[in-house]
């Protein structure tokens, strides 16, 4: 056996065991209820240890505020969830679907011509850069997408107008 | 030091209740009967946008997956911002044999937020989605995410459901169980009080003219994602989750990148929570106040397990020398601690069986589940103690961290 694949078994024992060990860490967060199970079946006095010296009562009163925050919880997303549907699931004011970006307002935004963006939009590769205003800057776009590849594509896009998709 | 007690076992659990209630409520509302993607009059063209810096190793197998897409009308454009490795001769060889992809070269790197945009600027379509350059997206993603906008004019982003990928070591193993554990869940319970922290980054489809009234990406951001989402919410556009939409991302396996991850994280979500503190007491956008409410009490919570930490070794190390009133000797929180333990293992079983739908045999990772306590709010709790001062000292932005750099992970076979 190699070095190597002896260092990637001890690796992946050295993690097994690191997670096993995790896990006994959280079984010691049960280590109350162990040792009420523990009780239960008869090691010790279940009733002088959990009735008598309270430990029943601590563990009820955990469980009852618990279950009542719990419940809180489950009422206040439950309510808030109706109120947000009551609220603005029905009554949508975007009726219509929005418009489509048109060239000309990506023109705008970008700093270039109308015909620059739809250049940079026919070309199969293009080279840009940004200038210090966050403009874009179009060095090369050369290779126009044929025709045959776009036609389907390119109808619906930039026509300014409702989709129509529902 | 009673009441610091109580919100450090308490705050953790009952955020975990809040979170199985509002992903079973998703579940059941939303997810359940829902088991095929509504047909559409008609597919409205999708520019599939992948920005990559140095991604010579994965890009290949990204655009192959995009080109297998199940939706009728696609293109994909893949931005190279400024890779100095061979990331554009790979690019160059696929434009040959798959017609549909275009590059857009940037002539140096400016960041993913810079690359989306001039890839916005490039695309034809009026939907974009965006996937980051070593994710798979499934087949029918598109078609679970495309009617969530046909359905409302209001609906601005869809994200989805990224699973991990690379399964092997043990930091990817516990991530399988955070984001089926955790991030699917906060993500369902999220969308149920209708609004959502952040999309994931890593595969979110956008309408463009949202885009558009927003100004697009933000450069000076530590996480463009959290970043736009916000503007999204705050400008009474929808961020929808679906859990259908699937990729298959790969998450950091070496502790210094997940560190990494974790900071530009906690960075972006501060940056976030600052920059947009003002609008917050602007009436009409209440619903934005419980996701505003939760990130603090999360930070808070963070800083309060700090000091008790602190407190608790100070107690042990120099007794003499801790008063009374804020010492504290024990860290086991009894009866809670049976009840913490219960919950968090709930927690997990719920995660996964939500998640189970979607990836089999999930549940044999439960085993690794374990350490999700330690590295989710262990790590993400020191993330957020380092990276809200920084956020503060730098008035709310982070310019200086806005260009990315791709982790370090093994290649897969």
């Amino acid at each position: 056996m190699t070095r190597k694949r002896l260092r990637a078994g001890f690796g992946r024992a050295l993690v097994l065991a690191m997670t096993g060990f995790f896990w006994l860490v959280w079984l010691y967060l049960l280590a109350p209820l162990a040792s009420l199970l523990l009780w239960v079946v008869g090691i010790s006095f279940f009733s002088a240890e959990m009735v008598d010296r309270g430990g029943y009562r601590a563990l009820e009163q955990e469980i009852s505020n618990y279950g009542f925050v719990a419940l809180g919880i489950f009422l206040a997303v439950v309510s808030w969830m109706a109120w947000n549907k009551k609220r603005y699931g029905n009554r949508n004011t975007r009726k219509m679907q929005p418009l489509y970006v048109k060239t000309s307002e990506l023109a705008e935004f970008s700093g270039l011509q109308a015909r620059e963006i739809k250049a940079l939009q026919q070309a199969r590769q293009a080279t840009v850069g940004f200038d210090d205003a966050l403009h874009l800057i179009v060095h090369t776009a050369p290779n126009v997408i044929e025709r045959k590849t776009v036609t389907s594509a390119v109808s619906g896009a930039n026509t300014g107008r409702s989709g129509r998709v529902r | 030091m009673q009441i610091l007690s109580h919100f450090i076992f308490f705050y953790p659990l009952f955020m975990a209740v809040f979170w199985m209630i509002g992903a079973i409520l998703f579940y059941f509302r939303r997810e359940r009967n829902v088991l095929h993607p509504p047909v559409l009059e008609e597919y409205p063209l999708v520019s599939i946008l992948v920005p990559c810096h140095n991604e010579e190793e994965s890009i290949a197998r990204t655009i192959l997956h995009l080109a297998r897409v199940r939706y009728p009308d696609f293109e994909i454009i893949a931005i190279d911002d400024g890779s100095d490795d061979n990331t554009a001769m790979v690019l160059g060889r696929l434009q040959e044999t798959i017609p549909r992809l275009r590059v857009i070269t940037l002539d140096s790197n400016c960041g993913k937020a810079m690359a989306l945009r001039a890839g916005a600027m490039a695309s034809r379509g009026e939907f974009l989605m965006c996937v980051d350059a070593d994710a798979l997206l499934t087949e029918d993603a598109l078609l679970w995410m495309i009617p969530h906008f046909s359905q409302s004019g209001r609906v601005g982003a869809v994200t989805g459901n990224p699973r991990v990928l690379n399964k092997r070591g043990l930091l990817a193993r516990i991530q399988i169980g955070e984001f089926a554990s955790i991030i699917g869940m906060v993500k369902r319970s999220q969308r149920d009080i209708g609004r959502i922290f952040t999309v994931s980054g890593v595969h979110v489809c956008f309408r463009k003219r949202a885009l558009h009234e927003l100004g697009y990406w933000s450069p000076e951001t530590a996480t463009e994602d959290i970043d736009i989402s916000w503007r999204l919410q705050i400008n009474y556009w929808d961020v929808r989750y679906e859990p259908r939409a699937l990729s298959w991302i790969l998450v950091p396996e070496t502790l210094r990148e997940l560190w990494r991850q974790r900071l530009r994280w906690a960075r972006g979500g501060a940056e976030a929570a600052l920059k947009y503190a003002s609008h917050m007491r602007n009436w009409t956008v209440r619903r934005m106040w419980p996701v505003y409410l939760e990130y603090w009490v999360s930070v808070i919570w963070c800083y309060a397990m700090l000091i008790t930490l602190v407190l608790f070794f100070l107690t042990w190390l120099i007794p003499q020398h801790v008063p009374p009133s804020l010492a504290i000797s024990s860290m086991v929180p009894q009866w809670t601690g049976v009840v913490l333990a219960l919950t968090c293992l709930l927690q997990f079983a719920v995660g996964l069986f939500l998640d189970s739908h979607y990836e089999k045999r999930l549940f044999m990772n439960l085993y690794w589940a374990i350490w999700y306590p330690m590295v989710y709010w262990g790590l993400s709790c020191l993330a957020t103690i380092v990276a809200v001062p920084q956020i503060i000292r730098h008035g709310g932005q982070s310019a200086r961290y806005a260009r990315w750099k791709s982790p370090e992970r093994r290649a897969l076979s």
